[in-house]
């Protein structure tokens, strides 16, 4: 849905001028009883119901009017259900009811301990499971940031390793879009080898080459184990000041990665704490 | 997404350090390749969507403005794609 009817631009200013669009994941939470209400009365009503569904429902929460998947992905029956829906209601054209806005969004994260945004995608023409590339905001915590910095002391050209539990982190994600149907990562790491070497000093200001391997396996199916393996080697750097303990920056990148014998890219950025919030 | 659109600019992300090392070939070489596997525009038009944060909110806007809801219920994270 979301790279195509939810892409078209028409749908796009239907929904914007003439609804008030929400997502709902149907593992969230529904402490309210809501959304259970609405598949319900779309059940009693025989509106027809789904896990993966469009409703609608009137400014009164009454239900109007369904799309069973199959016929919402047919963009020419999603435009034909929206204006059926507007000329039905009568509903007045006007400004998006909450201003569209990136919905990908950075964490909230502890001063001196940036996020991590990670993109991964297929590098393939193939646009099945790859119309979009998947993210993941990664959080470090401020002692576990502490730990991608040299040792004390440390003289140019020296390296050093992530300790594990921050490299499982910092790999875990790092596979190509899979089909997920739960937040929680189902990954096996099996290497997370991820190696720095000191390669600028200058005062406090230090600056490490990064090379890394990583090899996961993570089955392109939830509830279907199977030994798919991610296994990618990158390259990257990280930017710190030594005297404050701080990583200023984190980049890294998939030289070369490949997931089910196809090729993927997969980048790690850190987003600081400042550059979130200005964004806010 | 607008700091997205900042790192692809400049290489360079807001952080309370005033002192910078100097851009190298390493970081002009990882940073082409980061830009390379970012999200495009055309992979946001998501974005253009004006979606409520959730279906409360919604549902309270509808009655406000008289205007329908439309709920899209789905698995895993539609806004991050691992979905």
């Amino acid at each position: 849905m979301r790279a195509g009817p939810l892409s078209d631009s028409k749908a796009i200013d239907l929904l914007n001028r003439y609804f008030v669009p929400v997502t709902m994941a149907n593992e969230a939470a529904d402490p309210s009883g809501e959304r259970g209400r609405i598949i319900g009365e779309f059940a009693e009503k025989k509106m027809g119901i789904g896990d993966v569904h469009v409703y609608v429902i009137g400014p009164d929460r009454a239900a109007i009017g369904g799309l069973d998947i199959g016929s919402a992905l047919d963009n020419g029956k999603h435009l034909a259900f929206l204006s059926g829906i507007v000329d039905r209601l009568h509903t007045t054209p006007g400004a998006p009811a909450f201003a569209p806005h990136p919905q990908s969004a950075p964490p909230r994260v502890e001063p001196g301990a940036p996020a991590i945004h990670l993109v991964s995608r297929k590098l393939t023409d193939n646009k099945t499971w790859n119309e979009f590339p998947s993210e993941n905001w990664l959080m470090l915590s401020r002692e576990e940031w502490d730990r991608i910095l040299p040792p004390a002391g440390a003289a140019l050209h020296a390296t050093w390793q992530i300790p594990q539990p921050v490299a499982v982190k910092l790999a875990e994600w790092i596979y190509p879009q899979t089909e997920e149907t739960h937040a929680a990562n189902r990954s096996r790491v099996e290497l997370a080898d991820f190696r720095l070497t000191l390669v600028e000093l200058d005062g406090s200001l230090g600056r490490a080459r990064i090379d890394a391997q990583v090899r996961l396996t993570h089955s392109f199916y939830p509830g279907r184990p199977s030994n798919e393996t991610a296994s990618s080697q990158l390259a990257g750097f990280a930017d710190f000041d030594v005297t404050e303990r701080r990583v200023q920056r984190l980049r890294i990148v998939t030289r070369k990665a490949e997931y089910q014998g196809l090729p993927f890219g997969c980048s790690l950025v850190s987003v600081s704490r400042e550059t979130i919030e200005a964004q806010r | 997404m607008r700091y997205l659109a900042a790192v692809a600019a400049t290489g360079v992300l807001l952080t309370a350090a005033e002192n910078w090392l100097k851009d190298d070939s390493l970081v002009s070489s990882v940073e082409r390749e980061v830009r390379k596997l970012q999200p495009t525009r055309a992979e946001r038009r998501f974005d253009e969507i004006g979606w409520a944060p959730d279906l409360a909110s919604a549902e309270a806007a509808a009655a406000k403005s008289h205007r329908p809801v439309y709920l899209f219920t789905y698995d895993g994270k539609i806004d991050t794609g691992r979905c």
